[in-house]
């Protein structure tokens, strides 16, 4: 009996098929790219991407691709094709440019699904640590849940047991970039009483798994967990700092979880910006500085519902003297980090001049600090204080002090 | 009034009745394996939720209409030589099939090409033919001359702008060497074609022209069949899709809707339904 060939097109929408089909090779997308900048090579581009798994589709699927192709797609095809994609941080630029409308951020991430079920799986570097993570500790870290919050919780924050309005912190901020963690609790503490999970079951949100790794099978508990957890604390707006835990509360949850959330998911910065219009937050501190604001790809170009780019304006606003200016790409074209998505473990050299070239941008402005609300891009820019060496870090080091980076919500807490 | 198969022999139009046979027979088999992947495609999204084949071709062709196509609105933003291009091609080449269709119309069923209406359509005939020249210039410029500092290098690309091209060019040419030929009244009215014929006039004599017809005409229709039969099969089959793309897009930011009928479904139901039971637990029946 012979092997039934791999079925590309099996779990697809039917709005993915047609989108690889809606390419017309007009290649704005390569010129917004943010790993074409630093590679150069539209080999590894989004039409190149679409115009490649298309010809698997047809090769299995057509009877052209029946009549003169070979049945199966060869395993170096596929390695070659799985590089490319996991070469993207799916920031979702190529999308957002795109002139005839393809969500590429959807699609590379069901094509991503597909290509971790095929026989060459996802990259180790992601199977063998944050998806192995996961399984034994319910954590992309290797670190046990019940120490979460133990490098960053501040002592003199009060948490309730139960409230309306809960923070969920989101593994990256709690390991990664913890300072991001303790400014938003500080500043929910300063605006009332709020909630978390306890932290044994604050799971991760299921990002780096279903997007880094392509794996989606673990979702559904997930979701399940993660939403009771939430619902019984009696949470009704939950404030979430990382927005990749946010992109996929609002787009896989609610269907892994079969039905809309009990909550309501939202940015910590929106929510603290709906507490400021409300009266019950506000910044005494005056500041003399100029910041410019980094817009992370998750809140530029989400899944669902409206970009997040007002609200941490007005938040900055509300602060006397401080003066924003905008980055040249900002907004819904806001540069990419180059950290998300596996991009950071996987492809660590384009994941570093991806953040150089925003970096470069951010000091251009001429602002005194660059202030971002991701723990990856936080994490990223920061890279350059990091000891590892690496030629693009060093080159960083020449301006160390030239632009300060900083998270939002730790650089408010500090003005209450 | 509107002459068809002027000096063209018998056996050749015959020829010409095969070919478009064999180029519909290719055009909707190619066209109906594409639709047919589409249609495999899960029910994730509300808007083509239960769509067949059927369905997914009458969505394409509405939005066809819709304002972001015709007046390209998501190209021009980002480069307006592309946005040239694209309303140069797609609006020549759409008259000019309709075109064609309503001189099949005039021929085979009801004639209603004559007088005033025919000098119009000859008019906006010729202006679309003149439109897709004007569009594949664009095309070929960006694409050779003035090109993005990036590019995807594909040989169909240019065959397709080539293909394009030459059956434009042949066209004009067909019209040209009649005009010239015929001399019919009123022929300013395809202007381009007008020009075309008096240049051709200047360069042989009836005779030698007639015969040329003949090959114009056949490279014409080979060069217009072979290209209408390589669209489900190249990247024009953007045509299609890209409208139903372009229309989702615009909707995502609506989106309110989960997502339904996509993967991983059995165990979505079957967590709902425990949780459900859970909140609602069933009276345990009592046995006697």
């Amino acid at each position: 009996m012979t092997e039934k060939p791999f079925d590309f097109t099996e779990g697809l929408t039917k709005k993915e098929l047609i989108e690889l089909d809606a390419c017309t090779r007009c290649n704005e997308c390569l010129a917004w790219c943010p790993v074409q900048d630093v590679t150069d090579d539209p080999n590894i581009s989004p039409p190149a991407r679409i115009h490649a798994y298309k010809g698997y589709i047809e090769q299995t699927h057509t009877l052209k691709g029946r009549l003169f192709s070979s049945k199966k797609v060869s395993t170096a095809e596929l390695k070659n094709f799985k590089d490319s994609l996991w070469k993207c941080a799916l920031c979702g630029t190529c999308g957002e440019v795109c002139t005839v409308g393809i969500d590429t951020k959807k699609l590379w991430w069901s094509v991503r699904r597909k290509i971790a079920a095929s026989e060459v799986g996802c990259p180790e570097v992601l199977e063998k640590g944050p998806l192995q993570n996961y399984h034994k500790l319910r954590s992309p870290f290797p670190f046990e849940l019940a120490h979460k919050y133990k490098i960053w919780f501040p002592d003199d924050v009060e948490m309730a047991d139960k409230a309306e309005i809960g923070y969920y912190e989101g593994c990256g901020c709690a390991w990664d970039s913890p300072q991001m963690a303790e400014g938003a609790v500080r500043l929910l503490d300063a605006a009332g009483p709020f909630t978390m999970l306890d932290p044994d079951k604050s799971w991760c949100c299921g990002f780096p798994q279903a997007a880094g790794s392509g794996e989606w099978s673990i979702m559904a508990e997930l979701a399940n967990h993660m939403v009771k957890a939430f619902s019984d604390k009696g949470i009704k707006r939950l404030a979430v700092s990382c927005p990749m835990c946010l992109d996929i509360m609002k787009y896989l949850w609610p269907y892994f979880y079969g039905d809309e959330l009990p909550f309501e998911a939202m940015a910590t910065v929106e929510l603290l910006a709906d507490l400021v219009e409300e009266g019950k937050l506000e910044f005494s501190k005056p500041v003399e500085e100029t910041v410019t604001y980094h817009d992370p790809c998750a809140m530029a170009r989400p899944f669902m519902g409206k970009p997040i780019l007002e609200p941490p304006r007005k938040l900055l606003n509300a602060v006397p003297g401080m003066r924003l200016i905008n980055m040249e790409r900002h907004g819904k074209l806001s540069r990419c980090c180059g950290g998300s998505a596996g991009e950071r473990a996987v492809n660590p050299d384009i994941s570093a001049n991806i953040a150089r070239k925003l970096f470069m941008e951010a000091k251009q402005t001429g602002a005194d600090t660059v202030l971002t609300n991701c723990p990856v891009c936080y994490l990223n820019l920061a890279t350059r204080t990091h000891t590892t060496p690496h030629p693009v870090v060093e080159e960083w080091r020449a301006y160390e002090d030239a632009l300060k980076i900083n998270d939002i919500t730790q650089y408010l807490a500090a003005l209450l | 009034m509107a002459v068809e198969f002027w000096n063209i022999p018998d056996g050749l139009i015959k020829v010409f009745y095969a070919f478009a046979g064999l180029t519909v027979i290719i055009f909707v088999l190619g066209f109906w394996g594409k639709i047919r992947i589409w249609s495999k495609g899960m029910d994730a999204d509300q808007e083509l939720k239960g769509m067949g084949p059927a369905g997914l071709v009458w969505l394409s062709i509405i939005k066809f209409f819709s304002s972001d196509c015709i007046f390209a609105k998501r190209v021009f933003p980002r480069s307006v030589i592309r946005g040239l291009m694209l309303m140069g091609i797609m609006w020549g080449f759409t008259i000019l099939f309709l075109g064609t269709a309503g001189r099949s119309l005039n021929y085979y069923i009801v004639q209603f090409l004559e007088g005033g209406i025919w000098l119009l359509f000859s008019l906006i005939l010729d202006t679309a033919g003149f439109l897709l020249l004007v569009g594949i210039g664009f095309g070929l410029y960006r694409k050779y001359i003035g090109k993005p500092e990036r590019m995807v290098k594909n040989a169909q690309d240019g065959i397709l702008l080539g293909l394009l091209f030459l059956v434009v060019i042949s066209g004009f040419l067909v019209e040209g060497i009649r005009i010239a030929v015929l001399n019919p009244p009123a022929a300013d009215w395809s202007p381009v074609g007008f020009v075309c014929g008096t240049m051709i006039k200047a360069l042989a004599g009836t005779e030698a022209l007639k015969s040329l017809y003949v090959v114009v005409w056949a490279i014409h229709f080979l060069f217009a069949f072979s290209f209408i039969a390589y669209i489900p099969f190249s990247k024009y089959e953007h045509i299609f899709a890209a409208q139903i793309s372009n229309y989702l897009f615009q909707e995502k930011w609506k989106k309110k809707e989960i997502p339904r009928d996509w993967v991983f479904q059995e165990e979505i139901a079957q967590r709902r339904q425990a949780r459900q039971n859970a909140a609602h637990p069933q009276p345990e029946n009592k046995t006697t």
